[in-house]
């Protein structure tokens, strides 16, 4: 009878505390109502004198304030920072499970990103492929809190860019954690650029595309422009919907869009062996969006033209990222990886190796392109 | 203490579902800083010395008597002064590795669930669970881990199936002929994982029944866990890369929280976390139940055999109680900080493994030689 009476005791203490392993309970003090949490969607980081700055977004609060209101704090570290806007707010709880994306001010990633990067590394709540963006021209404070009134708060503005991203991108869109590899594998990354600007919708401010941001070692060390971007993320290894104006037999304005386009490097070897030079080959296929009127569209030698056109304006862009990487000396697209995939066995310069070698390479670059069809009423 | 009606599926099973708790605390990761991108075929490498050590493994339990486990075949092997040393140590080593179990699965939790939170609390829980299954008949354990090891596989599978669409492949190839050496090092923890699903469960052997092709069977599981590894290996470095998954402390679940499920749910960590307790209750209540194998056999009770349950001491059972103490004393103590704890990970526990699982061959050995097998 003691037995069971036992038995029974050790039964009702362990049901009682194996719900907390999962969190259903409270004896951990882990237990936080939704009711009671500040829910974070983006995360500003900025420079400040000795430290670093943080602004905080989240999408609506529990009374239904307007989204966007941000929350600062300044401290020696992202921690330290956090601790401070946690010390000072008035909302109950903060909870960063949730975010959506890391706005990164210039002046902030001109000092570096690699302790950002460590601490997404080691946080428990933040996600590793959280998107990154660099604020060009500013800080991101001025960005989340320009927004914060307008129609569209931040977090709804970024998530309309990451989506934009990922249509282009794919998978090779800027995160964190395809930051830290870059960085880690070639000493350098592209991280996709925004910067405070005037929205489509008349009267409004927002977020817009500001070409990439070049990390050097973790540091920002240059810009490529909005229109190289397409350059940039061919290189990187494949683009799709992006626009592109190009001029016509007649030096008429004509809008192509970029439907896809992918480009492989293969490298050229010395007969001893060493690394000659590199064949960047791009495909691109494209549809006529819209021409001038009076245009000789429809005819084979003004499509021979455009897409002559089309090969040039991709080249150029292709030539302008490749002339940037070679004055930087930096692998910036991971060209050392794909190299490597190339021709595994002859390939031993290792991706911070190619960096230093691209000054004296050769380059040869070739883009094959495709006009597909063309949107114009006058092509029926 | 009866450990009849136990099948070979069964403790396949439960050696299958406890080894998923080092599993994915150590592999990927480990693996990784030592093979680099080449970690994924680590698995896949270190499967040949496997089958090697299966082989002379399913040679020794193949000696056995019916109602023999590894305890009493160690003891008939080794004969009685040196058996007993024997014992002592597997048993103090069960222990302390059951100590162990209860303080990494108390780490995960702090690491992934509860940042703010005592690994004290963890240890008490799961030790206290573990003390309770250890108390049962053995056949409960191994029945539960026939019916949670499919859920697990299930779990790992889906996981694996939608982390598909995130791997890259730039992250696992190319590969070359100078990346064979570290995938076969990083092989290393992958053994220690195994060998520790293949050898614990040898302890409950006595209430399984007597049948060839014990062989056939340990190539199989090594086979398919090896494979499961690889996968698992390959879908956490194809999403992170081997530099990030070498720093990481639990690549895996780092892995879950970033996945998004039918592009709607996501942050499903604490789910899956909550769920790789039960590799952790059962790895820790099967070191615990074959620490007491072996600790029972040490007051002078002669190994039985000749299809009788051996002979257990009328004290045997309450060694049970010091030894969960033990247990969960070594918990609390062993490792104060995520540091120190890291330290036992890689250096003391695998040292710990090697030196039991090696030792069995040396039984077997010893045990051929002077004929008592």
């Amino acid at each position: 009878m003691r037995k069971k009476g036992f038995r029974e005791f050790a039964l009702a203490l362990l049901l009682l505390l194996l719900p907390q392993l999962c969190g259903c309970a409270s004896l951990t003090g882990q237990r936080r109502e939704v009711e009671q949490l500040r829910i974070i969607q983006t995360v500003g980081v900025d420079y400040a004198p000795g430290g670093v700055r943080l602004t905080l977004a989240a999408a609506a609060g529990p009374e239904g304030e307007s989204p966007g209101a941000g929350l600062s704090g300044t401290g020696r570290t992202l921690s330290a920072a956090m601790e401070q806007i946690r010390e000072s707010s008035v909302e109950e709880e903060l909870f960063l499970g949730h975010v959506r994306a890391i706005l990164v001010g210039q002046e902030a990633a001109e000092h570096g990103l690699d302790d950002l990067l460590a601490a997404i590394s080691r946080s428990a709540d933040l996600r590793l492929d959280i998107p990154l963006y660099l604020v060009r021209g500013g800080t991101a404070e001025e960005l989340m809190n320009g927004t914060a009134g307008e129609k569209l708060g931040i977090t709804e503005i970024l998530q309309a860019a990451r989506l934009r991203e990922e249509r282009r991108r794919g998978e090779k869109r800027s995160t964190a954690d395809a930051v830290e590899r870059s960085l880690i594998r070639s000493g350098s990354a592209l991280v996709t650029a925004l910067r405070f600007g005037d929205a489509a919708e008349a009267g409004e401010k927002s977020a817009v595309p500001a070409g990439f941001g070049v990390l050097q070692d973790g540091k920002l060390c240059a810009w490529i422009e909005p229109e190289d971007a397409v350059g940039a993320e061919l290189l990187c290894g494949g683009t799709a919907s992006r626009e592109l104006s190009v001029l016509d037999l007649g030096g008429l304005p004509v809008s192509l869009e970029l439907e896809r386009g992918e480009s492989a490097v293969a490298p050229v070897w010395n007969t001893d062996g060493s690394l000659r030079g590199l064949d960047v080959t791009a495909k691109v296929r494209a549809c006529v969006l819209e021409t001038a009127a009076g245009s000789a569209d429809g005819l084979a030698r003004y499509d021979d033209y455009l897409t002559g056109q089309l090969e040039a304006a991709v080249s150029e862009r292709i030539g302008r990222v490749l002339q940037l990487a070679r004055q930087q000396e930096l692998d910036l697209a991971g060209l050392g990886g794909r190299l490597a995939r190339a021709d595994p066995k002859r390939y031993s310069v290792s991706d911070q190796q190619l960096g230093a070698l691209l000054p004296s390479l050769e380059i040869r670059i070739a883009v094959q392109g495709e006009l597909t069809h063309s949107y114009d009423a006058k092509d029926v | 203490m009866n450990d009849a009606r136990l099948s070979r599926r069964q403790l396949l099973s439960l050696g299958a579902a406890a080894a998923l708790s080092p599993a994915l605390r150590l592999y990927p990761a480990a693996s990784a800083s030592i093979a680099g991108r080449a970690a994924w075929l680590s698995a896949l490498c270190c499967l040949p010395p496997l089958l090697l050590y299966a082989w002379l493994f399913g040679r020794l339990i193949g000696r056995r008597r019916d109602g023999e486990g590894l305890a009493e075949l160690t003891l008939r092997a080794l004969g009685d002064k040196a058996g007993r040393a024997a014992l002592l140590l597997y048993g103090l080593w069960l222990l302390l590795y059951a100590g162990f179990v209860l303080r990494a699965a108390a780490e995960r939790f702090t690491v992934a669930l509860f940042p703010q939170s005592e690994p004290a609390f963890f240890v008490l829980t799961l030790g206290l669970a573990a003390l309770a299954a250890s108390l049962c008949p053995p056949r409960a354990l191994a029945r539960m881990a026939r019916m949670l090891f499919p859920a697990l596989l299930g779990v790992i599978l889906l996981l694996l199936l939608v982390s598909l669409r995130q791997i890259e492949a730039e992250n696992l190839l190319p590969l070359a002929g100078r990346d064979a050496l570290p995938a076969l090092r990083g092989a290393l923890p992958v053994a220690e994982v195994l060998l520790l699903g293949l050898y614990a469960p040898g302890f409950l052997l006595g209430g399984l029944e007597k049948r060839p092709g014990a062989f056939r069977a340990l190539a199989l599981w090594l086979t398919g866990m090896c494979l499961l590894l690889a996968g698992l290996c390959a879908a956490v470095l194809g999403c992170f890369g081997a530099e990030i998954t070498a720093r990481l402390s639990l690549p895996f679940f780092t892995l879950v929280r970033n996945l998004v499920f039918f592009r709607t749910l996501e942050r499903m960590e604490a789910l899956v976390v909550a769920l790789w307790l039960f590799p952790d209750f059962l790895l820790a209540s099967l070191s615990l139940l074959a620490a007491h194998r072996c600790l029972r056999l040490l007051p002078g009770a002669a190994p039985a055999g000749g299809g009788e349950e051996p002979a257990v001491p009328a004290a045997g059972r309450w060694m049970i109680w010091p030894g969960g103490a033990a247990a969960v004393t070594a918990g609390l103590l062993l490792a104060p900080t995520g540091s120190a704890l890291t330290l036992w990970s890689e250096r003391i526990v695998p040292a710990g493994q090697y030196l039991a699982a090696g030792l069995f061959l040396i039984i077997y050995m010893v045990g051929t030689v002077k004929k008592r097998l």
